[in-house]
């Protein structure tokens, strides 16, 4: 195989569903690839997944590695980073790119050191440099701040991608599709899921409309609610609800959480906090009440309405009801 | 339900709350007069108490501590005192609600309750003049400082001191909580060492006199400190008894407003500390008046709701409390409800939203303050 | 079954609301702002004291970090944490996620006899929740990442972990020695026991190493060390928005949004 060529996209997948966002990595590493005349190769491990890696090569993937087991199910850390580790031995890619989701991280964390190479992380752009050293940008200190950072030292170069950041892209063509032993013994596993309960897959990251609450709210989420039934949209909530254990994490929107990509956002009682505002800098409208009127969310605001939340919204929800 | 006897804890307890447990006689007044529903059973705890039981009420953290029962006591029992020795008992125990340990990280972390920045506690003063040997040593609180509402307060009051001459100081950064929430947590330590070290900023600027917005500040200062070792030198006083002084001594000079309303004695500067009549006369100064008590005043006054930690942890139980007192005001048909405290402020605006009275709910100084042609 | 020791690794953070960007010199003026122990990792210490209060084991604090973090070691240690170490050296200066993690293996693996090893998710300060993992890979254990608490302990020498997953949690289980990241927020950390933390300030020894101390080199630590370099620093300037502001009666309000939400939806 030689030396270090190619860019490779780790696919996730769960119960052979595919994370959406390792697509949105796959199309950009395509646009990448195309510019420096390389290939793609989306690396997919699941139990029974042979269906979901043909369809790799519409999103941008010219090749698959497919390695089907039982024990790859589900992701966990120990069987997926070793086979990821031995073919990336075996196969020397340049890059390796992975969506910034929990298990993304798990796996890239391990691999980079394995490696001893360098992992961008969380990126929110990426780019080569003249070069061919792997460049992104990392918002820091709560989103204040963006931090170029380039890949100096070691192969393959890694990177993970903040979801949401770059399209999903159709592209002509099939992917070629090589299958190859995961050569587990499922003995040696020392991780595995033994149990899971899901309550339900929400995921507001392409919700056309958002009611986002801060902490103005306290939590009390009754009129919030109502509002977002009332006029189809999905909830958020600020980093220090979900922190407080009110909302789940994956509602949680800004840099750390979800970055939203709707039509409107309407922001109640959130100040304003950097790594929150990066999640709704995408959206289309972003109208906000606050009781403050000054709060730093005004300067990100389309509509800024100085006011109680608890006084408005009821009255609101009367007008809107009235047709 | 088992019950476990421990004459250590009884011990401690009745020195905490120093022997008071001794002198109740059981009528059980003090358990039917309490605000909240249900009820603390006030009168079960002293009895454990006074039999060596270990008294495990998990109620007492919804206690807001306002003492009523006390005021009710036919034997003039402090039982603020006893309520509060449970509480350090169940600290020691680690037998804490979430919200009270995640507080006390709070203003650890952070030098107040709110989790906000320290840079950021006197942004409310940026343009007003501070001396920096100064007669009077303003000490805020937080919920003052932060609270955009409420800042309106202690910049009313700046200007009407200054208005009268008087040479008014802050502690700027050095200024920190003063530990009313990790006094009604227990945690007694913790506590002695923020007494210790407010003390010493206060001392260091040597003013004649300190002075509190916060009848919370004030009680901790003038009873609390001194039993950690952090008395003052200086007197304390709330800013309704200092500009009382002022208006007797003829440097403080009340306009007019026509306006009729009402008073509500904050628990912590009344029935705690008998400071009826400082407030009454300087509403009553004011051109064109027209004050009106509630049926429940003075020793007898109802409460916010806010005290003993609940204005800082989700205290549903004592919403029943802010209102039932929002209604007496209504009663009377007041204009505006004046008192004198920032969490009464604070809890009487937030729920009079809900219940949709229009009377504003205003500090004393505030009042002065129109009347001079100010906000 | 009696555990061997409980490694929390912790960092202190600078308190993000209070930094300061200067766009001119593009550096972060990181003097203004107080500090705090990195707040995912007080839960990850308030797990281990709960795995210690159920199986034994001592609960060991280790960072790596600028001598003037001491104090807030001693904090861990009166939330109950039996012995902290810190290794500082001015040659970690700058080190990425690499010579990191290499660095944080070595002092555990210094400390040795080490069962579960506990880090906070990520750090608050830009972090990227890799160094977890890349601990566990140098030091060769099986790692879980965003657990939210440790089920049981078996003496087959296997754990039950709760991960947090999309949509909700899983049961993972890892064979001992493990590393773990711990949620934020999955637990609430207690409060020191002050009585500790005036023993602590007073008399606890926190043990210092160096880079040499854990067989490092200079050129494997740093700058030097790292696998990556920021090559710029850019201040992210508000996106361009209407900024029309409403104010009013409530009733007001209401009326000029709900006929805002009318002609837009």
């Amino acid at each position: 195989m030689g030396g270090w060529k190619g860019i490779w996209v780790f696919i996730e997948q769960d119960d052979g569903v595919i994370e959406e966002s390792s697509l949105e990595v796959l199309s950009r590493a395509r646009v990448l690839a195309e510019e420096r005349g390389e290939e793609v190769t989306a690396v997919l491990l699941g139990e029974a997944v042979a269906g979901e890696a043909a369809k790799l090569g519409r999103h941008g993937a010219h090749r698959v590695i497919l390695v089907e087991d039982p024990i790859l199910k589900y992701y966990t850390s120990d069987p997926y980073s070793r086979i990821m580790a031995r073919l990336i031995e075996e196969r020397r890619p340049d890059s390796l790119i992975l969506s910034a989701t929990r298990n993304g991280r798990d796996l890239a964390g391990r691999l980079a050191v394995k490696f001893r190479t360098g992992l961008i992380a969380h990126v929110v752009s990426l780019d080569y440099d003249d070069e061919g050293l792997l460049m992104g940008k990392v918002p820091g200190f709560g989103g204040n701040i963006m931090a170029v950072v380039k890949c100096v030292k070691g192969r393959p170069q890694m990177a993970t991608v903040t979801p949401g950041i770059f399209d999903i892209k159709e592209f002509e063509g099939e992917a070629v599709v090589e299958k190859v032993d995961s050569g587990l013994d499922p003995e040696q596993v020392k991780t595995r899921v033994v149990d899971r309960e899901i309550k339900e897959l929400i995921d507001i990251s392409k919700s056309e409309r958002v009611v986002i609450a801060g902490m103005g709210t306290g939590g009390r989420m009754e009129l919030v609610n109502q509002l977002a039934e009332l006029i189809g949209a999905d909830i958020g909530v600020t980093r220090p609800l979900a922190d407080m254990g009110l909302a789940p994490r994956d509602i949680q929107v800004g840099s750390t959480g979800v970055i939203l990509k709707g039509s409107l956002a309407i922001v109640l009682g959130a100040s304003g906090a950097p790594h929150f505002v990066s999640g709704i800098k995408d959206m289309g409208t972003v109208i906000s009440i606050n009781k403050d009127p000054e709060a730093p969310i005004y300067e990100y605001s389309d509509h800024y309405f100085v006011g109680d939340i608890f006084e408005i919204l009821p009255l609101l929800l009367k007008k809107l009801r009235e047709g | 339900m088992v019950l476990e006897i421990d004459f250590k804890v009884r011990e401690m307890l009745v020195q905490k709350a120093e022997g008071e447990p001794y002198t109740c006689y059981q009528c059980g007044t003090c358990t039917v007069s309490c605000l909240l529903n249900p009820e603390i059973p006030v009168r079960k705890v002293i009895r454990n108490i006074q039999l060596g039981v270990v008294p495990r009420y998990s109620e007492i953290w919804k206690c807001i501590t306002c003492n009523y029962c006390g005021a009710m006591c036919p034997r003039g029992v402090d039982i603020s005192k006893i309520l509060r020795s449970i509480r350090v008992m169940l600290y020691e125990e680690k037998q804490v609600p979430e919200g009270f340990n995640e507080i006390l990280w709070t203003v650890y972390e952070n030098g107040n309750p709110l989790g906000s920045s320290k840079r950021e506690r006197f942004s409310w003063a940026s343009d007003l003049e501070f001396s920096d040997k100064p007669e009077v040593l303003l000490y805020t609180c937080c919920l003052s400082s932060y609270d955009k509402r409420l800042q309106n307060v202690l910049r009313s009051l700046v200007n009407i001191l200054q208005a009268a001459g008087v040479e008014v100081g802050v502690l700027g950064e050095k200024e920190s909580c003063c530990g009313d929430v990790v006094y009604h947590t227990g945690e007694d330590y913790f506590l002695e060492e923020i007494a210790l070290n407010n003390a010493s900023a206060i001392e260091d600027m040597k003013p004649d006199v300190v002075i509190t917005v916060s009848p919370h500040v004030y009680h901790l200062f003038k009873n609390v400190y001194p039993k950690f070792g952090a008395k003052l030198s200086m007197p304390v006083m709330h800013h309704v008894e200092y500009l009382a002084e002022l208006l007797d001594s003829g440097r403080l000079k009340t306009g007019k407003l026509n306006m009729k309303v009402t008073y509500h004695d904050p628990c912590y500067l009344g029935r705690y500390n008998g400071v009826f009549e400082a407030p009454r006369s300087l509403i009553e100064a004011v051109d064109g008046i027209d004050f009106v008590e509630m049926e429940h005043n003075r020793m007898d006054t109802l409460c916010c709701g806010g005290g003993g930690g609940g204005i800082w942890t989700e205290n549903k139980e004592a919403r029943g409390v802010t209102r039932n007192r929002l209604d007496e005001v209504a009663e009377v048909e007041a204009e505006a409800m004046v008192t004198a405290c920032p969490y009464c402020i604070r809890m009487f605006e937030d729920e009079n939203k809900i219940m949709g009275y229009t009377f504003p709910v205003i500090d004393v100084v505030e009042i002065l303050s129109q009347s001079m042609g100010g906000k | 079954m009696g555990l061997r020791n409980i490694i929390v690794t912790m960092k202190v953070v600078p308190k993000i609301e209070e930094l300061e960007f200067d766009p001119e010199t593009k550096t972060i003026k990181r003097g203004a702002a107080g500090n705090e122990i990195n707040p995912a990792d007080k839960n990850a210490l308030e797990l281990a004291l709960r795995i210690k209060d159920r199986y034994g084991g001592r609960v060991i604090v280790v960072s790596m970090g600028p001598p003037f973090w001491e104090p807030y070691l001693k904090l861990a240690i009166a939330m109950g944490a039996d012995d902290a170490i810190l290794v500082s050296d001015r040659a970690l200066a700058g080190s990425d996620t690499l010579p990191t993690t290499l660095t944080l293996s070595k002092a555990i693996e210094k400390i040795g006899d080490y069962d579960i090893i506990l880090c906070g998710e990520e750090s608050s300060d830009g972090g990227t929740g890799q160094v977890p993992s890349g601990i566990a890979e140098w030091l060769d254990i099986p790692h879980v990442t965003f657990i939210s608490d440790v089920m049981d302990v078996s003496d087959d020498k296997k754990a039950k972990v709760k991960r947090t997953i999309k949509g909700g949690h899983e049961v993972v289980e890892v064979t001992l020695p493990f590393l773990a990241a711990v949620e934020l927020g999955c637990n609430t950390p207690r409060f020191p026991d002050f009585r500790r933390k005036r023993w602590a300030e007073r008399e606890f020894q926190l043990t210092v190493w160096s880079a040499a101390d854990l067989g490092l080199s200079p050129d494997e630590v740093g700058l030097k060390g790292s696998a990556t370099t920021v090559v710029d620093l850019e201040e992210v300037k508000p996106p361009t928005r209407l900024k029309k502001k409403y104010t009013g009666s409530a009733e007001e309000l209401a009326d000029k949004l709900a006929e805002l939400l009318k002609s837009i939806m």
